[in-house]
């Protein structure tokens, strides 16, 4: 598997400590050797306070979970799309929740694509590897809502 | 506490109306009466008014022709042209008055008669005088002038009583004939206030009743829809937070798996692969139980549809399993169905899917899809319009049936006719089925024959 030459930049907010460690072992594997930048906040607030202290430069993607503390991601998304500086920032919305009000409502939120988490190890793997597969104008811009959901098999 | 029926409410109004309707005839035939009465009374007035009128015309022109006599003034004569030409008038008049009287009609013209002769008489007088105007009028005239007038008298009299004995007989059995209205009257009256008051009384009552049966009805309505709101958000919740840790745990296993798994025992391995299978299972129960409460909660409108598009989205969904068994899936009759489609196409997928789950091995599943219009009188379902269409969707296939004992029970919640091992399934997709087909005021039913097969058929209201 060959990557992008510059050192990749990838932030996860995520107030389940599981799911982090999980997606963080997951990157670790994907990226076995190649040297990737990880920056894990825990809520909203935690990663309105990251964004400004480290931009520029931008994530290249945000995986941003929807059921947080303090400041959820559908709050989270709103400011990001609102706020000139970041409003480019690929949005990857990363979800146990599969309902469709909740897809439709994050597709018109402005968020680039949606992950329901996956049941499986592996699976979560192959996700996270399929996405960071996309180059970046691929992944900066909205596609079809049919192409919204990645669902691996 | 006793109450009224509908019918007894009906029977107090229609009695109570038809009392007030006689009510107002006899009113009615009262004022007539009174009325005709009072017409009688004018009548006979006016007649007799007549009648002395004429005998005093008659006594006036007697007195200007004896001012002629006396005085030979010419003006006298002029004077007694008109009081004759006013004489003829009344009669006229008279002569109309009794037009509805045989025997006054009678009394009239020899009144008539009477009138003539006195006046024949006058004027003989007058013609005598202007020709000699010292001509003496004789004694013998005057009384014999003298005695038409009395005859006069006497025949207008006989007139005027006999106008008033008819207007008293009238008068008298109208007064015989309504006497008995007024009593009646009030007996009516008071008997409708009765009836009125009374059926005040029970209405009241029974409103009272109704209105607390309705607000007692209410209140478990509003009980009942909480609890149904709070079961609603208690199986999504549940169901949707426990996917949360058991997708943990199915990824923790498979991390195991994927990573460890060679350095496991072999008792471990297997340990492992059952746990990730019953994780697996938990979580098809849990998503199955999810789409299962989620399907009342969401409204979605019915529309038109063609049946075969919807049967080849299905077949596209369920494409791998299709090709994998080699199922053969027909449409036949009727176009258009009248569905939700997203729910009628998880209907169509349940369904097809439990087909190809209980296929028979020995040979090529046949799925056959009908639809056709009946008459709701046909269908012979209880709360369907007899008059109306419904569209019949007949589901069958020649998989390994079931016994038709089963045939409702299918459709309950959990409900599964095999052990787990031969076929899997979380005994939820009928239900799923079964509750869509209720989102549509439809009715379903499914009959089955061990060995050859499953029918299922759906009616929907077009």
């Amino acid at each position: 598997m060959s990557f992008q030459a510059y050192i990749r930049n990838i932030f996860l907010t995520d107030d389940d400590p599981d799911d982090c460690m999980l997606f963080l072992e997951a990157l670790q594997e994907i990226f076995s050797g190649e040297k990737a930048n990880l920056t894990i906040t825990n809520d909203g607030v935690e990663l309105m306070e990251a964004l400004k202290e480290t931009v520029p430069p931008a994530p290249e993607v945000i995986f941003l979970d929807l059921n947080m503390p303090r400041k959820n991601g559908f709050e989270c998304i709103a400011e990001i799309r609102n706020t000139p500086k970041y409003k480019n920032i690929p949005i990857i919305i990363f979800s146990t929740s599969s309902n469709a009000d909740i897809v439709d409502k994050m597709y018109a939120y402005g968020a680039n694509y949606y992950i329901c988490k996956p049941q499986s190890y592996p699976l979560l793997k192959k996700t996270i590897e399929f996405v960071l597969s996309f180059d970046l104008r691929k992944l900066s811009q909205q596609p079809m809502r049919e192409k919204f959901v990645i669902n691996m098999v | 506490m006793e109450r009224l029926s509908q019918f007894q409410i009906k029977v107090i109004f229609i009695f109570a109306s038809v009392i007030l309707i006689s009510l107002s005839v006899f009113s009615y035939l009262r004022i007539n009466s009174l009325l005709k009465s009072s017409e009688l009374l004018n009548h006979t007035n006016i007649v007799k008014l007549e009648l002395e009128s004429i005998f005093s015309r008659i006594k006036d022109a007697d007195s200007e022709q004896r001012g002629y006599v006396l005085t030979k003034d010419l003006a006298y004569i002029n004077q007694f042209n008109s009081t004759i030409r006013e004489i003829r008038k009344r009669q006229q008049r008279l002569e109309m008055l009794t037009s509805d009287n045989y025997s006054q009609q009678k009394n009239l013209e020899t009144l008539n008669t009477l009138i003539e002769k006195r006046i024949v008489h006058m004027n003989a007088v007058l013609k005598d005088v202007k020709a000699d105007q010292t001509l003496k009028i004789k004694k013998e005239r005057w009384l014999a002038a003298r005695s038409i007038m009395n005859s006069l008298r006497n025949q207008t009299d006989k007139m005027v009583n006999e106008e008033q004995f008819l207007m008293k007989l009238r008068t008298k059995s109208l007064v015989k004939e309504t006497a008995l209205t007024p009593l009646f009257t009030i007996s009516l009256i008071i008997g409708s206030i009765l009836i009125l008051i009374l059926s005040y009384y029970g209405i009241s009552k029974e409103l009272k009743v109704s209105n607390i049966l309705k607000s007692d009805l209410e209140e478990k309505n509003e009980t009942l829809a909480l609890m149904n709101k709070e079961l609603e958000s208690f199986t999504y919740i549940s169901s949707h937070d426990l996917q949360e840790p058991l997708r943990k745990i199915q990824t923790f296993v498979t991390r195991i798996i994927d990573s460890e798994f060679e350095n496991l025992s072999p008792n471990s391995k297997t340990y492992l692969v059952k746990t990730n299978e019953s994780a697996n299972r938990m979580q098809a129960l849990i998503r199955d139980l999810l789409a299962y409460s989620r399907l009342k909660t969401e409204i979605f409108p019915v529309q038109i549809t063609n049946l075969k598009f919807i049967v080849e989205e299905v077949k596209s969904t369920l494409e791998e399993e299709i090709h994998e068994k080699n199922v053969l899936i027909s449409v036949s009759g009727e176009k258009n169905v009248k569905i939700i489609v997203s729910q009628f196409r998880q209907l169509l997928t349940n369904l097809i899917s439990n087909s190809i789950k209980f296929a028979d091995a020995n040979r090529q599943l046949q799925i056959s899809i009908d639809n056709k219009l009946v008459k709701g009188s046909e269908v012979g379902v209880k709360n369907f319009n007899i008059d109306s269409n419904y569209s019949k969707i007949t589901v069958s296939d020649n998989g390994i049936g079931f016994d038709p004992e089963y045939k409702d029970r299918i459709f309950e919640v959990f409900q599964r006719l095999h052990s787990d091992s031969n076929y899997k399934g979380t005994g939820i997709g009928l239900a799923i089925v079964k509750k869509i087909v209720e989102n549509h005021d439809g009715f379903i039913s499914a009959d089955g024959k061990i060995g050859q097969g499953a029918t299922f058929v759906i009616y929907l209201p077009v």
